[in-house]
């Protein structure tokens, strides 16, 4: 009988309570979407941010290059090997940096590059040194006595504009020197137990505050802005809720007199109407996880430029915060409801 | 079986109830008289436990119901009383089967077979699966007093039971009330039908409140 009660109760008013399920369908997807996104892309979106710059420089002991070097750590997901040095050319102090391409290009996927970027025999010149040097692309730039051709401009806002970089074999050709002064590292995971690994080979390890800074301030605020909207909509999915329930006493205040002069206990008529909150919470938070998927499906792609997975534990969060809201938002109507005077009710006051 | 020893209701100044006292035995047919605000449903109200007096003593089934708490009071009218309104009173989205077994489910267990039975008893076995928008008035009565019989109640509290009938349907309603009281059911009956006063065994009139004429 209880749940033909229920049941029955909610497809009577089943336009009200369609409001209502709208309504904890639109706070269950923003936290659906919110939890996804925590769960499933903030590691991710690690990976991504940590894949838009190096994380770690190290340096070998001073006067020395290094020749080889290899992944020490697990984190290490990626590293550019730099040699930098200065030189005179047209009577202007440019810095050089021999470089691999390869690996520079996927570590600084921001560098905006006009032309191409270099192979043996060519340089890539920063925008300032390519102004100091009057150089376009295609112009021929004497180094010393090797002759190369500017493949490219490079422009990226940072200090790699004022400089000339090479192949690092031309590069070496030039210096004179074998291997690279300066690594940029990437790494996902435990920056500083890599670091420390690495410290342990005898590298000076610097680690690049700035970029971890912004990374974990940017995964942070992300977090925090979801949070935010996803609070003021299950806020409003409250009152939304509160307000159906409230209008469904009002409107019902003879049935509940009814019953109570049946002898329906206040416990009893409390828990058909958190029944009822609980069906339109399970329903709406059931749809809106649904909903929040897709819609996390749309940030990660749009913006994170990955897509999110399925994860149980989000479905069962999404719900048990769909129903709690529910209850949460039937506890006035259902003091209201309880107080109502079988009398007054039924006189169809 | 009702005891009522100066029963006193008082609204602010105004007092619906002064001074009250009767008694009622098991299986009487008591009929309640009076003009339109004389305070017979307030002492319907009182006795069904559905209200309570500011003075005085009520004493029902044995048990003194003056001073009770809410939870008490509902448990006891659960329990004892069987309640007809005038305006009948049906839960609109069940038909008329549910309407009778949601007494049985507020008393203990709700069973199908009876609550047909008790709706076969007052002539409404081919309109089980009606709702109330269904039904006539004379049906939604007749629908109203097999809930008020469900649970065996030993005492039947009735305000105006014809006051909204046909003459068809009156007469059908006083016969099964005819019927429970030959069963030796105690009836309290509210009405200003003189008809139905004289089918009880004893009238008490009312006026502003107070007893102004048994028999």
């Amino acid at each position: 009988m209880f749940a033909r009660l229920v049941t029955k109760s909610l497809r009577e008013r089943w336009d009200r309570v369609l409001v209502a399920v709208l309504a904890i369908m639109l706070g269950a997807a923003m936290v659906a979407s919110l939890l996804t996104i925590s769960f499933d892309i903030s590691e991710k979106m690690g990976g991504e941010l940590r894949s838009y710059g190096a994380n770690l420089v190290v340096y070998p002991d001073e006067g020395w290059y290094i020749d080889s070097f290899e992944s020490l750590h697990p984190s290490i997901i990626g590293w550019v090997p730099f040699q930098y040095f200065e030189i005179e050319i047209r009577e202007t102090k440019v810095r050089l940096a021999g470089t691999d391409f390869e690996a520079a290009a996927k570590m600084n996927p921001w560098w905006y590059v006009e032309g191409k970027f270099p192979e043996q025999g060519e340089v890539l010149a920063g925008i300032n040194a390519a102004g100091k040097l009057s150089l376009e692309q295609g112009d021929n730039l004497m180094i010393e006595e090797h002759s190369f051709k500017v493949s490219g401009i490079l422009d990226t806002g940072t200090a790699d504009d004022d400089r000339i970089f090479l192949p690092m074999e031309d590069a070496e050709k030039i210096s004179g020197r074998s291997g690279a002064n300066t690594i940029y590292l990437s790494v996902l995971g435990d920056v500083d137990e890599a670091a420390g690994t690495l410290e342990s080979e005898n590298y000076r390890v610097k680690k690049i505050r700035q970029v971890a800074d912004t990374e974990k301030e940017l995964l942070d605020k992300t977090r925090l802005l979801m949070s935010i909207v996803s609070i003021s909509v299950l806020a409003a999915a409250l009152l939304g809720l509160m307000s159906t329930m409230i209008t469904g006493v009002l409107e019902r205040s003879r049935e509940i007199g009814l019953m109570k002069s049946l002898g329906c206990s206040n416990g009893r008529v409390a828990a058909i109407f958190f029944a009822e909150a609980g069906v339109m919470g399970t329903i709406g938070g059931t749809f809106g996880y649904a909903a929040g998927l897709i819609l996390a499906q749309f940030i990660g792609l749009e913006i994170f430029d990955t897509s999110v997975s399925l994860k149980p534990e989000v479905f069962v969060l999404t719900l048990f915060i769909s129903i709690f809201i529910a209850l949460i938002g039937s506890l006035f109507p259902v003091r209201r409801a309880v107080s109502i005077d079988p009398v007054i009710a039924l006189r169809g006051e | 079986m009702i005891t009522a020893k100066d029963l006193e209701k008082k609204y602010g100044t105004t007092c619906a109830l002064d001074g009250v006292s009767f008694t009622i035995e098991k299986g009487e047919w008591t009929t309640i008289m009076g003009p339109s605000g004389s305070g017979k449903t307030t002492l319907l109200n009182i006795i069904g436990c559905l209200d309570t007096p500011t003075a005085g003593s009520l004493v029902v089934n044995g048990k003194e119901t003056v001073g009770l708490g809410q939870k008490a009071r509902t448990r006891f009218r659960r329990e004892n009383i069987g309640l007809i309104f005038q305006q009948f009173h049906m839960i609109p989205h069940l038909t008329a089967l549910e309407n009778v077994m949601i007494a049985q489910y507020f008393h203990s267990i709700e069973d199908e077979e009876e609550a047909k039975e008790a709706l076969q008893r007052v002539g409404m076995e081919h309109r089980l699966d009606h709702r109330p928008s269904q039904l006539s008035g004379g049906e939604q009565q007749r629908v109203c007093i097999a809930r008020a019989l469900i649970n065996e109640p030993e005492i039947i509290l009735a305000d105006e039971p014809t006051g909204n009938l046909d003459k068809k349907n009156e007469e059908a309603v006083l016969r099964i009330f005819r019927e429970l009281h030959d069963e030796g059911r105690t009836l309290v009956i509210v009405t200003h039908n003189p008809e139905i006063g004289v089918m009880g065994d004893r009238v008490i009139e009312i006026s502003h409140g107070r007893i102004c004429g048994r028999n």
